[in-house]
Order: structure tokens, then C-alpha cells, then sequence
């Protein structure tokens, strides 16, 4: 496998340097071509890959190969090197199936942008640095690719930079990505600071005898690397850019803030589990923030205008689930979340996207104005509804069995808090999701009716991909279903957690008995039941009682004010962080006015006499040069004697 | 080798010292001695320059054809090449047997390089003394032709 | 009558030398007999000569051994110099191919003696012996004299070899005597005997300390250590602009090595001599790194500057023989191989930026080069962040390797001295940027269209930087292990 598993990420990054040397001169409207044409062998290496890891299961060895020692000194050895095992077999397969799909969607989609040729040299390369990500054998190189995506996220989120607010956007996730990354490169730090190690195979052997469970070293590591991940995952606190970052084109939206790039910190955390789950106080927070911010985004979400800003916040409580899977121990119900959620939220994006063509926009759609689009669209229609009921928890599709294992484990583990939360982010979900699904298609369509006439279908090159991923929304649960007694993902997986279950003694999960899994089809009754209502009542508001919604919302004015502003939060951020920022700014401002700036102008001045000291001795004789050689060979004999 | 003798060798350096003393006294003593006894007549021919036998025209800090220094380095060359054939000529047929062709051949070598450099000064004009700069001369040629 | 004693001769030990001599000759005697030879091919002669010499040289790896009665070694580290020092070589051919059809040089002539001074570099990498040693340094030092006053018609060119052949042989001079002395203390001028002499309880007189002394001055003059460094900026201004680069570069690390090969002898550490000369050079890296830095704050030359920038580097390699140890050692091979891609490609860019009788000289001369010739403003803003020692080029590898061994060796303040004044030197290089990026050239500038050998050369030297700040490991484990082999 080692022999060509390097040929995954490179190809990608060889597409998006040819297109960005030669794209202008002669590639032009074949860059779609080029940069699709190396993710499908990317992905088809990728699925080679999964051919002999798969039948090997749990036994399948992980591949650790150091192709190249970057760095080397002393103890430090950074290698380029990849580490497979059945983590990053799934990541590697998720992200190049996705990026595939939405590579080919974006050919159609991006057709008459000017700027076709720097979308699909930063796409590949963003492809390159996740997939560097989730295959890196050592930190620092997953830390690489981790700038990477966040480079090319920026480069993508201000694709349109003759708009002020992409560009504005890319900055504000750039920047708050900056400050998580902050934590993420002090707590790599830390980490090799007490166990020397950085590769992934060293680091797994070294840490269970570097740390004391439960001791402050492994939790303020890994809380600092949660820190790290809360900015690039968009969780509560640093959540506030992923809203923004809709600025850039759909494809974007759904491959990158949507599909891979922000689940580079479920991953980072499922990949250090061994480390996690050494630290309970960090992981209770880890669960917590992740419950919280389920809900917190889910209920925003009920209420905004723009379709892919509700999307939006879908990912950051999807992405919550995920880690309040992580807090509760369930690292591979994280990870089977994460792979179902990247096949239906990619497929809502690109139909979002999908509508967005139909409406000549770029990148946002007022709900309100849409409707009815059921008719011109069939193919975005049948395949968003797909996904809209994935999204939603209704069985058999996909989402309902990962949304339902992070249930069940956050219920069987005792963090009924979080399940509670997680249960009423459920009820939201449904509610938002099919808000969203009845204003755009149900109804009849509201908008002008210069818009109505050019209304139309998307072009094939973009329904077929919207189509393969509706599949797999339907299909890609059904690796995993416990309920039935199933346990394909979690099998195939259990290696990668389980020196990490065996260290941490509160998480073991309990054997599956008779009466539990009793519990369990209960509960997942009550799930669906839960979703259910979700979607009758998002039915009853927006299709049966079209009247109700606005005379709820003006019976409940405030607080729709306040969820529609979300909750103020950036406001807050805006007194709390940026005002005081800008303060400190002004203080700093000054004291580099008045103290540092002075003392430079001296530190300058003092050069300046300096190099016109220089200067002047330099006169350009030679009998001057001479003597200074002279003088200087005495003063050096005399100042070595002195020492001898 | 012993260590001892290196550090006494400053010691060794008297050997030298008084050699030069030597030197002074015997300089001093030719040039203060016959002064106390000769007569001093100065006449003019007597008070210039010794030139070799030509006689001095003009001020001595003059500029010098740079051909002299041409010629003297094209000298020093083969002076010292000699430095290297004769002690290679006497030990040669000593050399030959033990070492065969080899010893011909370096020496051939050698020479060689030195050929090269001659050739050079020669095809370049260098060892003719009113200067033609060939290269130049057959540039205007193949230009005006 | 006593038997000669018949040295062994080892000739395919010096195969890379005795290959450019041959060159030499070979391109000598066809400029000189062939009419009207092209230009072209000479330098690829000349290339031919460098690119055998580079093979032959990577075939003596591991060879470690004396030869020519101890006369000559060859271990790794002289091969890993050597094939260095021919890169370099070739990357000098290559732009001089283009300067010199633009000034109508004698193009033969200056390609001998290029390949002689090469030649001389490769000497000195190669030497045991203070003879060898000095053979090499004379060998070096002359041919560049001469190529300093290549350009016939410039007053400058005239004036910087007039200056440089004083100097030169006024140092030489100093060179010569403390070999001198070291001889007349040690009775021996073979540098392994004089180490193993010193390691012993071998103590020495006063006298061998002025020996070193009076060396170190001569080897000082010739990489520019303040304050032995005056020539450098008149002579770099003057000379033309390959063999500015040239001198920059490759004198320097001629120098360098041959300081290596006298002042790391093996098995002296413990020596007190040892400890006197690092104080020395202590001062004398402190005074460079200033000076070099101070100087070129001012420079309104970009080759003057440039110039400064060569002496302040000086002072930063220098440091590793103050830390006195395998890292600091290893650090300046790596450094120097750095320094010759960077410097050797600013140079390039400053030909390739000009045209006949009309050079971008001064630094104002470079606005707008962005706009006019972006892939040179590209290149140009690439080797200066290099020289400032900006990641993810070779410079920064080299400065962190070089300051962490002063660190290593507890010498905090060189250090601390070092890291300021390349914060310094950040102003002088950044302001070449600005220039080139940021303002409008005053008037119109069209420099000559990029002939192939210059881009050839251009790309080398850029590459050079960058894999060596990417992937610095390939040279770094080779270096390791030839330093570990000293």
C-alpha cells in the first residue's frame, strides 16, 4: 500500500499546480477537467486502499511509512510520512468520494465564472492538504495540512474579493481560525515537550506511560487541542466564522465548510483518542460544548432568511453531535456521523447551490422569495428532499442510525444531559431542515416574475452528482446498524479506540444485553417519534397553515428577534472581544508611539551613526585599508597573548 | 619525534641570531672602516646614480613599459622550471628503475603545462617586443574582408 | 647516500582536480588555436570539465585518505565541499556566458582562469598541508585578481584589482609568516602532525600563537572579517558582476574551508589554544556582524550592499568556530551551501535586471521591477528573504543551525548579537523589495530579454534556496556524516 498511498494526496496537488501554472496559457476550461480527472484517481487509489483494508477488518495492520525525513535533529524527527489504518482509510475514502462528486458538480456549476481557472487550482489544493490531514503519520504534518485547509478556506471564502463582505468574510475565518490554531500549535508543543514524540505509532506507545490519567499535563494538551479544533470545527466559542464563509461559491460551501474541512477536528480528536481518553475532565467539555452548541445552532437556525446561512448552521450543530459523541467516549459513532453527515449535507449544499443557479445568484437566496420549486426542479427537489429526510433522523436513510448511535451512547454512558440536548437539537433539526425544504419547493413560488421565467432545471453535469450523493445518504447508515444487531463500521473500526477504551475506565461500553437493547429500540422509537413531530410541525407552519408562522412569530416577536440575530452573538463578540481588542489596540498603538517606536528611532539612529561611522572609514585608499588590516592584526596578537 | 627538543627550540634560534649580528657587524664594518681612511672628493659624475653604466636622464619615478614585467615573469617562469629538471635529471635513472615511465611522463606533464603557457605568450605577441595584438588584427581582417 | 623516499601517488584521488586542470588547458589551447570560436562552446567545455569533475568527485565518497605524503586528504567532507564548490562553479558559467557577451570579454581567457580559481577552491578543500593550503589560497586569490579587472573599459573594475592585488598579496604576506612560525615551532607544515602534536602534552611557545594569529589575519582578509575587510565592498562594486558573485561566494567558502581545515584540526579541542583563538575570532565574528550590518544600511549600490550583506554573513559563519563544535562545524557547511545558491543568484538577478552599458546599479534603479519583469522581482525578493533568513528558504534553516550551535556552545551574547543584527539586516533587504514592488520606476528601463543561460542560472540558484529550505535533510544528513568522519 505504501507504494502508492503518496500518489493520493500528490495527485490533487499536481492538478492544482498545473492549473495554476499553466491554467491562464492553455489549460482554460479544461482545469474542471483536469483537477476532477486526478480526484477520481485519487479516489480510486483511495478505494484500492479500502479493498485491502476492509477485508482484513479489525486485524488490518496500520501502514506507517516514512517516505522522506523532513526534518532531522537530535531527538526531533519530522518525517513525511503516511500512517493508514481504519481511521484514516474512512477519512480517505469520505473525502475523496466527496470531493469527486463535487469537483464534477462544480465543472457545471462554475462554467461561466471568470475566475473558473483559481477555483479549481485552490480546490485541488485544498484537497491535497485535507487529505495530507487525515494521512500525515505525525502531528506536525497534520498540523500542515490543518493550515492548509485553512489557507485555502480563506483563499475560497473571499473567491468573490471584489465583494466586500467575502473578503471581510475570509478574514474573520482566517483570524478566528488563527487564535484556535494557536491552541492547537501550544498544545502540539506541550505534547512533544512531555513525551518527546510526535509521530502518531510513538506518541500511542509513549503516552500512556508519560501521563497520569486524569493529571493536568494530558488535560491542559488536550484542551488546548480542543481549543484548536472549536475554531477549525466551528464550535462554541469560536463558531462565528462558519456563518460568514457561505460568502464563497456553494461548491465551496459544501465540500469545504460542510463535508471536510470543518470535521478536521472530530477527526483530530478521534485520531488522538488514546490521549482524550486519558483526560475525562477535558472529555465532560468536549461533550458538553458539543451538546450545547447542537442545540444552540439548531435553534438559530430555525429562523433564519438565507438557505445556505440555515445550512450553515446545520453543520455547526451537526458538528456538534459529533463531538458530544467524542465527550461521551463514542468516538466511532463521531466518525460514522461524520461520514453520513458529509454525504447528506453535501448533497443539501449542492442543491442549495443547485437553486442558486436557477436564481442567477452567487451565494445567498431568501427563502421567502423562493417556493414552489418542485416543479421546475425534480431532480434538486427529489434528491434534497433524500437528504432533508436524512438530515432529519427518519430511518432507514443514513443519518437516523449515526444520530441515533450518539444518542444511544450518550444515554447508555449516563450523560443524560446530553442526551436531552441532543434530543431536543433532534427536534430542531427536523423542524429547520423541513422549514427549509417546504419554503424553497412546497407552496407556490413567491418571488418576481422575471425570476419565475428563468427559473430551470440544473444541467446533468451537476443533477447526476446530486444524485450519487442522495444515494449514499440513503445508503451509507446501513454500515452500521446496532439496532439490528450490526456492528459492520464499529467493528471494523474498534482497533483505533480500543487502547484508548482500555486506558479510560469510564468509558467501557457495556455488552449489549437483552433488556438494553430493548432500550435501545425504545429510545430510537422516541427519536423518530421526536423528528416526526419536528417535521409535522414544519409542515403545519410553512404548508397547511401558512398564517400560523407569522402569527407565532408575532406573538413570540422578541425571541424570534433574538434567534434571528443569533442571539446577538456577534454583537457581543463585537463589544466584548473586538472592542477591547480595538482598545488594547489603541493602548498598544501608543505605547509603541511613545515607548517602542522612540526607542527604535534610537536603536535606528545609533545604526544610522554606526553605518555612517562605516561609512566614513571606508575612505576608498588603500593605504587606509592596509593600516586598518594592521592595526587590526596587532590589537587581535596582543588580545591573544592576553588570553593565552 | 620527541617533544623535549621542540621546547628548547627558541634556544636554537640563537644559532640564527648571531648569524645576523655577524652580518650587521661584517656590513658596518666595510662601509665605517674605509671612510676613516679614503679620501672624499665628490665630483658630480661621482654623486649621481649608478645605472649600470647608462646614464641617468630624468627623474627615476617614471613609468615603466609594462613589457619588462611581462618578460621578467616569462624569465622567472623557466628559471625556476630549471629548479625543477636538474635534481629530477640527476636522480632520474634511479628513479627509472624503480618507477618505470612514470618518472618521464610527469616531467613530460610539466613541461607540458609550461608549453602551454608559452604558447600562449607567444601566439598572444607577448614575446615580441614591439606589441601586435594578433586577436585584434585578425578581427579587423575578417571584418574588412 | 640515502633512498628517496617515493611518495605514493594516488591520482584517482585527485581525478575532480586533475579533470578541471585538464579542462583549463584543454579551453586555453582551443581559444588560442581555433579561430573564431563560438562562445558557446566554451562554456560548454567548460561545463563538460565541471560536470565530470562533479561526477568524479561524487565517486570518491567515503574514500578517507592521505596521499601525496600526506599532502592531500580526501574525506567526505572535502568531497561534499567540492562538489559545492563546482555547483557553484557551473552556476558562474553560466551567467558569465551572458555578461560577458555583453561587455566583449576575452571570453576564453576569463573562462581559465574561473576554472583555475576553481581549481584553487578545490585545493584548498583537499588539503593537509599549510603548503597545499596556501597553494590553493594563492591559486584562488591571483585569478581572481585578474578577472576583478576584467572589465578593460571601467575605471572601477581597474581600480577594485589594483586594490585587491595590494591587499591580497599584503595579507598573503601575513599568511605566509604565521605558517612560518607555525613551521619554526612545529617543524612540520602538515596539518594532521601538527594536530596530533598539539593533542599531545605539547605545549608551545608564545611563538605558535602569533603563528596562528598572523594566519587567521591572512584567512580573514580573504572571507572579509572586520577588520581585515575594507577591499570587500571597492572590490565588489568593481569587479564585473559574475565575479562579484564569485568572490561572494566562492572565495568565501574557499576561505572558510581553509580556516575549517586549520582551525578544526581533530583532537586539539582541549588544547589551550584552542580556547585563545576563539576568543579572537569571538571578536572579530562580533565586529563583522556589526560592521557588515551597519555598512550596508547605507549603501545606495545594490553590489555595495550586497557587498556589506557578503561581510555580515562573514560574521555569522565565523560563529561557528567560536561554538567549536560538530554542530557549530556542521551548521557552516550547511550554511555555506545555502549562502552560494543566494548569493550567487541576487548577483544573477542584478545582470539579468541591466543591459549593455546600462546596469541597474542603484537600489532606486530597481523600482517597479515588478511590473516590468515580474519573474526577476520574484526571484530577487526570493534570495534577499533568504539572506534576511526568512522560512521556508535555506537561509533560515542555516541561521537557526548556525545561532543554535553559538547557544549550544553557552556563547548567548554572539547569539543574541547575531539575531539583532539580522533583524537588522531585514531593513536593507526588505527595502530592495519595497522597491521593486511598491514604487514606480522613474524612468524607463527595459533590461535585455533573458537569454537561457541566465534563467538556467537563475532557476538552479532558486531551486538550490528553496530545496534546501524545504528538504534540508538530504544535505544535512551528508554533512552529518562527513563531519562525524573528521
Amino acid at each position: 500500500m505504501k507504494t502508492f498511498a503518496w500518489l493520493i494526496p500528490i495527485l490533487p496537488a499536481l492538478a492544482a499546480l498545473a492549473n495554476g501554472l499553466f491554467g491562464r496559457r492553455y489549460i482554460n476550461e479544461w482545469a474542471g477537467h483536469v483537477a476532477s480527472a486526478a480526484m477520481l484517481l485519487s479516489l480510486l487509489l483511495a478505494f484500492i486502499c479500502t479493498m485491502i483494508a476492509l477485508p482484513q477488518g479489525g486485524d488490518f495492520v496500520p501502514v506507517d511509512h516514512d517516505y522522506y525525513t523532513w526534518l532531522g535533529a537530535g531527538t526531533l524527527s519530522i518525517p513525511f510520512g503516511i500512517y493508514i489504518d481504519q481511521l484514516s482509510v474512512v477519512m480517505m475514502m469520505v473525502v475523496s468520494l466527496v470531493s469527486s462528486i463535487i469537483f464534477i458538480y462544480a465543472i457545471g456549476y462554475m462554467r461561466s465564472d471568470p475566475g473558473y481557472v483559481r477555483f479549481f487550482t485552490y480546490m485541488p489544493l485544498f484537497t491535497f492538504f485535507m487529505l495530507l490531514l487525515v494521512m500525515g503519520n505525525s502531528l506536525p504534518l497534520l498540523f500542515v495540512g490543518w493550515e492548509g485547509v485553512g489557507l485555502c478556506s480563506y483563499l475560497l471564502i473571499g473567491y468573490y474579493y471584489d465583494r466586500d463582505y467575502a473578503a471581510d468574510a475570509g478574514k474573520k475565518a482566517f483570524i478566528v481560525n488563527r487564535i484556535g490554531d494557536f491552541g492547537f500549535l501550544l498544545g502540539m508543543l506541550l505534547l512533544f515537550w512531555f513525551t518527546g514524540a510526535l509521530k502518531f505509532s510513538d506518541l500511542f506507545e509513549s503516552a500512556p506511560s508519560s501521563f497520569v490519567y486524569a493529571g493536568v499535563p494530558i488535560t491542559m494538551i488536550t484542551l488546548l487541542l480542543f481549543f484548536g479544533a472549536t475554531g477549525k470545527s466551528a464550535q462554541i466559542p469560536l463558531y462565528v466564522w462558519l456563518p460568514d464563509a457561505m460568502a464563497g461559491p456553494t461548491p465551496v460551501s459544501a465540500l469545504i465548510h460542510a463535508a471536510t474541512m470543518v470535521t478536521a477536528g472530530v477527526y483530530m480528536v478521534a485520531r488522538l483518542n488514546l490521549l482524550y481518553s486519558m483526560a475525562p475532565a477535558t472529555l465532560f467539555l468536549v461533550g458538553v460544548i458539543g451538546g450545547l452548541t447542537a442545540l444552540y445552532a439548531a435553534s438559530i437556525a430555525l429562523v433564519q432568511r438565507d438557505a445556505k446561512k440555515i445550512l450553515a448552521y446545520s453543520t455547526i450543530s451537526q458538528l456538534g453531535y459529533m463531538f458530544l459523541a467524542c465527550g461521551t467516549g463514542a468516538y466511532i459513532a463521531a466518525i460514522f456521523h461524520l461520514m453520513t453527515h458529509a454525504f447528506f449535507k453535501a448533497c443539501l449544499f449542492l442543491g442549495a447551490g443547485s437553486v442558486l443557479h436557477a436564481f442567477h445568484r452567487t451565494t445567498d437566496v431568501d427563502v421567502f422569495e423562493a417556493g414552489g420549486l418542485r416543479k421546475v426542479m425534480p431532480f434538486t427537489r427529489w434528491t434534497f428532499l433524500i437528504s432533508t429526510i436524512a438530515i432529519a433522523g427518519i430511518p432507514p436513510l443514513a443519518g437516523f442510525f449515526s444520530k441515533d448511535e450518539i444518542l444511544w451512547k450518550a444515554f447508555s454512558g449516563g450523560h443524560l444531559f446530553l442526551w436531552g440536548l441532543g434530543i431536543a437539537a433532534a427536534f430542531c433539526t427536523a423542524l429547520y431542515i423541513f422549514r427549509l425544504y417546504n419554503l424553497l419547493f412546497s407552496g407556490e413560488f413567491r418571488g418576481t416574475g422575471e425570476q419565475r421565467m428563468h427559473l430551470h432545471e440544473s444541467p446533468a453535469l451537476m443533477w447526476v452528482p446530486l444524485a450519487i450523493l442522495a444515494f449514499f445518504s440513503i445508503c451509507a447508515g446501513w454500515l452500521n446498524m446496532p439496532l439490528f444487531g450490526y456492528h459492520g463500521f464499529h467493528n471494523f473500526l474498534h482497533p483505533v479506540t480500543a487502547q484508548g477504551h482500555h486506558l479510560a475506565e469510564h468509558a467501557i461500553h457495556p455488552p449489549i444485553l437483552a433488556s438494553e437493547h430493548l432500550l435501545e429500540w425504545l429510545l430510537a422509537i422516541g427519536s423518530v417519534l421526536v423528528a416526526l413531530a419536528g417535521i409535522a410541525f414544519a409542515r403545519l407552519l410553512y404548508v397547511w397553515e401558512p398564517t400560523l408562522a407569522s402569527r407565532m412569530e408575532e406573538s413570540f416577536q422578541s425571541a424570534f428577534t433574538i434567534l434571528y440575530h443569533k442571539y446577538h452573538i456577534d454583537e457581543v463578540y463585537d463589544l466584548i472581544v473586538v472592542q477591547n481588542y480595538m482598545r488594547c489596540c489603541r493602548a498598544a498603538q501608543w505605547f509603541d508611539d511613545r515607548v517602542i517606536i522612540a526607542g527604535l528611532n534610537g536603536l535606528a539612529n545609533s545604526a544610522n551613526r554606526a553605518a555612517d561611522t562605516v561609512r566614513k572609514i571606508q575612505t576608498g585608499t588603500v593605504t587606509h585599508y592596509a593600516l586598518a588590516t594592521l592595526v587590526g592584526m596587532v590589537f587581535l596578537v596582543v588580545w591573544l597573548f592576553l588570553c593565552y | 619525534m620527541d617533544t623535549s627538543s621542540f621546547i628548547s627550540m627558541p634556544a636554537q634560534f640563537i644559532a640564527a641570531l648571531i648569524f645576523l649580528l655577524a652580518a650587521i657587524a661584517f656590513v658596518a664594518f666595510n662601509v665605517l672602516v674605509p671612510r676613516l681612511f679614503r679620501p672624499i672628493r665628490p665630483d658630480q659624475e661621482k654623486l649621481s646614480n649608478y645605472e649600470c653604466g647608462e646614464r641617468p636622464i630624468g627623474g627615476p619615478w617614471i613609468r615603466f613599459n609594462i613589457r619588462f614585467y611581462i618578460i621578467a615573469i616569462i624569465f622567472l617562469i623557466f628559471d625556476v622550471e630549471v629548479l625543477f629538471i636538474i635534481p629530477w635529471a640527476v636522480v632520474y635513472r634511479r628513479l627509472y628503475s624503480e618507477l618505470g615511465m612514470l618518472v618521464f611522463w610527469e616531467m613530460f606533464v610539466f613541461l607540458t603545462v609550461l608549453g602551454v603557457g608559452l604558447a600562449y605568450c607567444w601566439v598572444k605577441g607577448h614575446l615580441e617586443w614591439v606589441f601586435r595584438d594578433k586577436l585584434a588584427e585578425d578581427k579587423s581582417k575578417t571584418l574588412s574582408s | 647516500m640515502t633512498s628517496i623516499q617515493i611518495p605514493e601517488l594516488s591520482f584517482s584521488l585527485i581525478a575532480p582536480e586533475l579533470i578541471l586542470c585538464t579542462a583549463a588547458i584543454v579551453i586555453l589551447l582551443v581559444d588560442l588555436y581555433v579561430k573564431n570560436v563560438e562562445r558557446i562552446n566554451i562554456t560548454l567545455l567548460a561545463l563538460i570539465g565541471i560536470v565530470l569533475a562533479f561526477f568524479s568527485a561524487g565517486t570518491l565518497y567515503g574514500a578517507s585518505e592521505l596521499a601525496f605524503s600526506w599532502l592531500i586528504i580526501r574525506d567526505d567532507m572535502s568531497v561534499v565541499i567540492d562538489q559545492i564548490f563546482l555547483i557553484g562553479a557551473a552556476l558562474i558559467v553560466l551567467m558569465s556566458h551572458h555578461y560577458s557577451e555583453r561587455y566583449h570579454f576575452p571570453y576564453g581567457e576569463y573562462i581559465v582562469l574561473l576554472l583555475f580559481s576553481t581549481l584553487g577552491m578545490l585545493i584548498i578543500s583537499a588539503s593537509a598541508d599549510l603548503i597545499t593550503l596556501f597553494l590553493g589560497v594563492e591559486l584562488v586569490s591571483i585569478t581572481l585578481f585578474v578577472l576583478t579587472g576584467f572589465e578593460k573599459k571601467s575605471l572601477l573594475s581597474g581600480e577594485a584589482s589594483l586594490k585587491y592585488l595590494l591587499l591580497g598579496a599584503f595579507s598573503s604576506a601575513f599568511m605566509v609568516y604565521g605558517i612560518a612560525f607555525i613551521f619554526g615551532m612545529c617543524r612540520t607544515t602538515n596539518l594532521i602532525s601538527i594536530g596530533s602534536l598539539l593533542s599531545e602534552d605539547f605545549i608551545g611557545s608564545p611563538l605558535l600563537i602569533l603563528g596562528f594569529a598572523l594566519l587567521l589575519v591572512g584567512l580573514g582578509f580573504k572571507i572579509a572579517l572586520a577588520p581585515f575587510h575594507m577591499w570587500a565592498p571597492d572590490v565588489y562594486q568593481g569587479a564585473p558582476t559574475p565575479i562579484t558573485a564569485w568572490i561572494a561566494a566562492g572565495s568565501k567558502l574557499a576561505g572558510f574551508i581553509a580556516l575549517v581545515r586549520v582551525f578544526s584540526l581533530p583532537d586539539i579541542s582541549f588544547h589551550p589554544l584552542a580556547r585563545t583563538w576563539v576568543e579572537g575570532i569571538w571578536w572579530l565574528s562580533l565586529l563583522t556582524m556589526i560592521i557588515g550590518n551597519a555598512g550596508a544600511l547605507v549603501q545606495k549600490d545594490i553590489k555595495r550592499m550586497l557587498a556589506y550583506s557578503s561581510i555580515a554573513h562573514g560574521g555569522y559563519l565565523s560563529m561557528a568556530f567560536v561554538s567549536h563544535n560538530d554542530v557549530g562545524l556542521q551548521a557552516l557547511l550547511f550554511y555555506l551551501a545555502a549562502y552560494l545558491f543566494m548569493t550567487i543568484g541576487a548577483f544573477a538577478v542584478v545582470i539579468a535586471a541591466g543591459r549593455h552599458g546600462e546596469e541597474r546599479r542603484r537600489i532606486s534603479d530597481f523600482a517597479g521591477l515588478a511590473k516590468r519583469r515580474p519573474f526577476l522581482a520574484a526571484m530577487m525578493s526570493l534570495f534577499l528573504l533568504s539572506l534576511a533568513g526568512m522560512p521556508p528558504t535555506a537561509g533560515f534553516i542555516g541561521k537557526v543551525w548556525l545561532f543554535g550551535s553559538a547557544i549550544q556552545a553557552q556563547y548567548y551574547g554572539l547569539a543574541i548579537v547575531g539575531i539583532l543584527t539580522t533583524l537588522f539586516s531585514f531593513y536593507y533587504y526588505l527595502r530592495v523589495i519595497v522597491y521593486m514592488y511598491m514604487r514606480d520606476e522613474e524612468k524607463e528601463f527595459e533590461a535585455e530579454p533573458l537569454s537561457v543561460s541566465l534563467t538556467l542560472a537563475l532557476s538552479l540558484s532558486a531551486l538550490g534556496v528553496l530545496i534546501l529550505g524545504v528538504f534540508p535533510n538530504t544535505l544535512m544528513k551528508v554533512i552529518t556524516n562527513s563531519v562525524i568522519v573528521l
